[in-house]
């Protein structure tokens, strides 16, 4: 199985400058290999770094010391220190990103939300949106909100959103947060059947997951973060 | 007929350093057609809006043996040239003439003379506002970099705002033109009728502001175009009617009121035109003996 | 379209550019590079020195040192203050386009907004009337202004509606690269919501690279792919806006996140 991601010795920290320097480590010499079609799970107790490591594979927060390594266009490309543009390429056709909050733009119909990955790499709209669609009647998210921007939509309508937009495009590396939360049985299965077919298709995903069934259900590995003393 | 002229005086009134002065922006208009070229004006005997560039440019030009015609309007018995063309008896003591074809120098205020002129003749206009964006864009600084840098789109805003406005462009007398390809130039208040007299014309034409002091040229056998948009190409103005006197249908003609009951009749504007086609013979529906 | 090229020439490279106030510093040692479809954020408080950056870069302000060079469409680099003034000019009309805060400075108040939609195009030579008309009237729908209103004069606007204008105005003659100076600046906030939604699309829809000043961060990352931040007339921080935004390095960076204020 080939590695698509490769995290070494990464380690991250905070210096609040404006309050009076104080530095706070977060991780140290994180290790971690993902091969394609594996789901590792970060696990650890709240507060231990999880959402920041899956920030610091995405580019969102900047790496003190070691690699980020992900397989991209056939070669390695190390996203710790990384060109800007060359991360937002990355994350335009590779790494896919599912947060636990959807950030919203406003006044963009949710349709076009979803289907916005797939334009961006020079998909015909109307081609686009259709896949917007099936994605989103399959989480059940009903048609008569496809329309509306989602700022006004509940949480869990929102996490739905936030998915479907994560799936849209067939990622090779996939990361999500929390990919679960707020969501019914019913909705919990259907995005545990995408990951299972992102999976099938040799993705690499690292995921997050507070519900430990759904985490059994479909990761194959774990991968725990320990918290680090936090100096004053 | 020449006249003595009035020893008082320089010949044509302005000194002759002040005449090469003229001359050499004379020269350097006509070498770039179209250009505004600003000239140190000098006080004019006539206040500012009476002609006092075209006096100066004329007066530059003036030569002992020249036959000078001055119209006002298309006329040459109305007020200012009478009394323009009396200023040039007196201080130059030239000969003067109503036929267009005799004259050697023709200063005209707001008409182009219907007879078609020849080479060796000078036209001089006389020009009230010579910056044909002025009214779009108040500050020179800015105008100047426009003709500087061809940068002509506001013209044509102009133009645009007019056929949005009216149906058709209304601009119905100094209308702009393009000199040469290159410069956009205000002809002065001529009706946009004389426009296309001003392309390949064989004669030199002089452009004179005194109140703003800019001279501008067109050489002769230039290329003058109207400016206009593909749809709507520029036109010129028609009549129904044919002159009263002469029975021109080609020529620009001005409406007479004759009653306080609505009676009216068109007459050519150029009067020597008139006169020389009523010489030939030709009548309009208001005469009825020969001339 | 719109996917940012890898490995492509910069649209716009800019190098050490500097310009003084007598002794104050406007700007020093700014050094940054554009790729087609990008936009970058120049953030700041006031008197970071982010507008006289951009009219630096934009070529309404010569600097005192440095160098902006601009690729145009033949490939070809040109020193944006080195070329000749009519040279400077005719980029300005045709590849470039400037969005000002004050909607009134980018337009002519006395003539339609078709007029003022349509002129970019006279500008470099279109003389079909009702070719103009259409295409004015196109744009006047894309930055949602209702068409009837084409012969009106932007006197008669509201506020929003001759940024809007404005935006029309800049965009119409398809520039390459457009800059920004507190394009919702002033505006009421519903107004300035519905502005930056509709330049995010024009941005996205036409592949445009921007350079937008603000000093709102809400608007900068809405709008931008890359921020640099800016204190006295220097760049403290620049990268990603997300990156920038959520783990800012710099004091002053740290500084302006936690002092937006969360409704």
């Amino acid at each position: 199985m080939t590695d698509m991601l490769r995290l070494t010795g990464v380690s991250k920290s905070f210096t609040l400058h404006n309050q009076g320097g104080v530095r706070l480590p977060v991780l140290a010499g994180a290790h971690l290999r993902v091969a394609a079609g594996e789901c590792v799970a970060l696990t650890g107790p709240s507060g231990a770094g999880k959402s920041t490591l899956m920030r610091l594979i995405y580019g969102n927060y900047l790496t003190d010391v070691g690699s980020i390594e992900v397989r991209h266009d056939g070669g390695w490309i190390d996203l710790a220190g990384a060109d800007p543009r060359a991360v937002l390429a990355v994350r335009r056709r590779t790494l896919g990103y599912v947060s636990q909050f959807l950030r919203v733009v406003p006044r963009v119909a949710t349709r076009d939300v979803v289907a916005e990955p797939r334009i961006a790499l020079g998909e015909a709209p109307a081609d686009a949106r259709a896949t917007a669609e099936s994605l989103l009647a399959r989480l059940n998210l009903p048609s008569a909100l496809w329309d509306l921007p989602p700022a006004t939509f509940s949480g869990g309508e929102q996490q739905r959103v936030n998915i479907a937009r994560g799936f849209a495009h067939p990622y090779p590396v996939l990361l999500l947060d929390e990919p679960t939360a707020s969501l019914d049985g019913a909705n919990r299965r259907v995005v545990l059947d995408l990951i299972e077919e992102a999976k099938d298709r040799g993705a690499a995903i690292v995921g997050i997951f507070h519900d430990a069934d759904a985490r059994g259900a479909v990761c194959t590995r774990e991968y725990e973060i320990a918290p680090l003393d936090r100096a004053a | 007929m020449s006249e003595a002229r009035d020893p008082a005086y320089n010949f044509a009134y302005l000194d002759e350093q002040t005449k090469r002065m003229i001359r050499r922006a004379l020269l350097k208009a006509l070498a770039v057609p179209g250009c505004q070229i600003p000239f140190a004006g000098r006080e004019m005997p006539m206040p500012y809006g009476w002609g006092t560039g075209g006096v100066q440019v004329t007066a530059s030009v003036l030569k002992q043996d020249d036959v000078l015609k001055v119209i006002d309007q298309g006329a040459d018995d109305t007020t200012n040239a009478v009394s323009i063309r009396k200023f040039f008896q007196r201080t130059a003591g030239v000969a003067v003439t109503e036929t267009t074809a005799e004259a050697s120098v023709i200063q005209t205020r707001h008409r182009i003379p219907e007879t078609p002129l020849a080479e060796g003749q000078i036209l001089v206009y006389q020009v009230p506002i010579p910056e044909p964006l002025r009214f779009l864009e108040p500050r020179e600084t800015e105008t100047r970099k426009m003709h500087a840098l061809e940068d002509y789109g506001l013209m044509h805003v102009k133009l645009y705002e007019d056929i949005a406005r009216h149906g058709h462009i209304a601009t119905t007398y100094a209308y702009p033109v393009r000199v040469a390809d290159r410069y956009v130039m205000d002809p002065s208040p001529t009706p946009k009728f004389d426009n296309p007299k001003m392309s390949d014309c064989p004669a030199i034409q002089l452009f004179g502001a005194g109140r703003e002091k800019r001279i501008y040229a067109v050489p002769p056998y230039t290329k003058v175009e109207s400016l206009d948009f593909e749809d709507h190409p520029f036109t010129v103005q028609a009549w129904d009617e044919s002159c009263a006197f002469c029975g021109a249908q080609d020529s620009f003609l001005d409406e007479l009121v004759t009653d306080d009951q609505g009676g009216r009749m068109f007459v050519c504007s150029d009067t020597d035109y008139c006169n020389r086609r009523r010489e030939q013979g030709f009548r309009g529906s208001a005469t009825e003996d020969a001339a | 379209m719109n996917a940012v090229q890898d490995d492509d020439a910069p649209l716009l490279a800019v190098e050490g550019l500097e310009k003084r106030y007598g002794r104050r510093v406007g700007c020093t040692q700014v050094d940054f590079r554009l790729w087609p479809g990008e936009v970058l954020g120049v953030v700041g408080e006031s008197g970071s020195g982010k507008t006289t950056v951009l009219n630096c870069v934009a070529g309404r302000l010569a600097p005192d040192a440095g160098r902006v060079l601009y690729t145009d469409r033949t490939g070809a680099a040109r020193d944006v203050h080195g070329v000749s003034e009519p040279e400077r000019r005719m980029l300005m009309r045709t590849d470039w386009a400037f969005v000002h805060q004050n909607a009134r400075d980018g337009l002519r108040m006395a003539v339609s907004a078709g007029a003022n939609v349509g002129e970019p195009l006279m500008a470099v030579g279109a003389r079909h009337y009702a070719d103009i008309r259409a295409a004015a009237g196109d744009w006047l729908e894309k930055t949602e202004i209702e068409l009837g209103r084409i012969d009106d004069p932007p006197t008669t606007f509201s506020g929003g509606m001759q940024q809007r204008l404005q935006i029309a105005r800049a965009l119409v003659a398809g520039p390459r690269l457009v800059f920004m100076d507190e394009p919702t600046g002033g505006l009421d906030v519903s107004v300035q919501a519905r502005l930056l939604d509709l330049l995010r699309g024009l941005v996205t829809e036409l592949g445009l690279a921007a350079v937008v000043v603000t000093h709102d961060l809400a608007v900068a990352r809405l709008l931008s792919h890359r921020l640099l931040v800016m204190r006295q007339g220097r760049v403290v921080e620049t990268g990603l806006t997300d990156q920038v935004l959520d783990d800012p390095q710099h004091p002053y960076t740290q500084l302006l996140v936690s002092s937006v204020l969360q409704p």
